[in-house]
């Protein structure tokens, strides 16, 4: 996909990177201003091939990314119908592009909501109330 | 466990020292701890975060009977599998050797991240309740960071004791970097 930038922030292990990086992906490292980040980008993607949540992919969702992410562990249940739920490697560029084409749903912010402060805090003071 | 929210309950937090991964040797070794702290301390309530912690808090819960939760996260501890394994990777038997028993017999109610964990457990045996509390955006996310935050902490680590953080390394790091503040020295 030479006509989309790709940028990976964080730490990636050098072993996991190919020796020679194409001219449209550059790695960021860990970046102090994270959230304008997700401001600028359209889409984030997320290949967990194990995902026991996913919170980023959420923090993404909150400033209007459309998330790609494989069909993985809790992955699927925190994108909804928001984003693309990718089942191979075959169709990742496909579903890029469709991610990139694709817009905002209504009802994301209803969505969003389940993964807020206060609704864990209910949930969590009803566990304790039922004990 | 009913006016939850007019009266103060003491959690007893089961933390344990590496996270998902713990060797059996720190798994005794924090159970003593644990067994120690819970006497004196006569908590309300016994919460276990991860897998790993299951087998302590079973322990406790069954010594003590206090009411126990234990939240599953997907890792669970194999001597077989190396330390840091995800659930679905681990083959049944070993979920039912290790865990379920004592899941089923001494712990009163499970929370899990998701759907997808909870539906494991339950498919595999695990017959008490499991509420589904997801993780949490942080709402001060959207605010914009503070800039140039003046500190006088000369050095922070926050995380996990686990050995593959290497924190030996960044104890070494910390005896050969010059320190203005003495009063903030190591000892």
């Amino acid at each position: 996909m030479p006509d989309v930038n790709f940028y990976i922030i964080g730490k990636v292990k050098t072993r996991y990177m190919p020796k020679k990086l194409p001219s449209n992906l550059q790695m960021m490292g860990y970046v102090d201003n994270l959230e304008e980040w997700y401001k600028k980008a359209r889409v984030y993607c997320q290949f967990s091939r194990y995902e026991s949540f996913g919170l980023s992919v959420i923090e993404a969702m909150n400033y209007g990314c459309i998330p790609v992410v494989f069909n993985a562990g809790a992955l699927p249940e925190i994108v909804g119908e928001y984003g693309i739920i990718s089942n191979s490697e075959d169709s990742l560029d496909k579903d890029i592009y469709n991610a990139l084409s694709m817009k905002q749903k209504p009802g994301l912010v209803d969505w969003l909501s389940q993964f807020d402060n206060k609704h864990r805090e209910k949930k969590i003071i009803e566990v304790i109330e039922n004990l | 466990m009913s006016h939850t929210k007019k009266m103060k309950v003491n959690f007893f937090h089961a933390g344990l020292a590496g996270g998902g991964g713990i060797s059996s040797h720190l798994l005794e070794k924090n159970l003593l701890l644990h067994n120690v702290e819970i006497t004196s301390k006569k908590p309300d309530l016994i919460h276990g975060y991860g897998n790993p912690t299951i087998p302590i808090v079973a322990s406790l819960a069954k010594k003590t009977g206090i009411p126990s939760v234990v939240t599953l996260n997907g890792v669970i501890y194999s001597k077989s599998l190396g330390n840091y394994t995800p659930i679905n990777k681990v083959p049944k038997y070993i979920r039912n050797q290790y865990m379920l028993q004592k899941m089923n017999r001494y712990i009163d109610c499970f929370t899990t991240l998701c759907n997808y964990y909870r539906n494991q457990w339950i498919n595999d045996g695990l017959i008490k309740p499991v509420t589904i509390i997801p993780n949490m955006i942080d709402s001060e996310f959207n605010a914009p960071r503070k800039k140039n935050k003046p500190s006088n902490i000369p050095f922070l680590y926050v995380g996990e004791k686990s050995y593959w953080r290497d924190l030996e390394t960044l104890k070494k790091a910390y005896t050969v970097i010059k320190i203005t503040d003495t009063s903030r020295q190591p000892n």
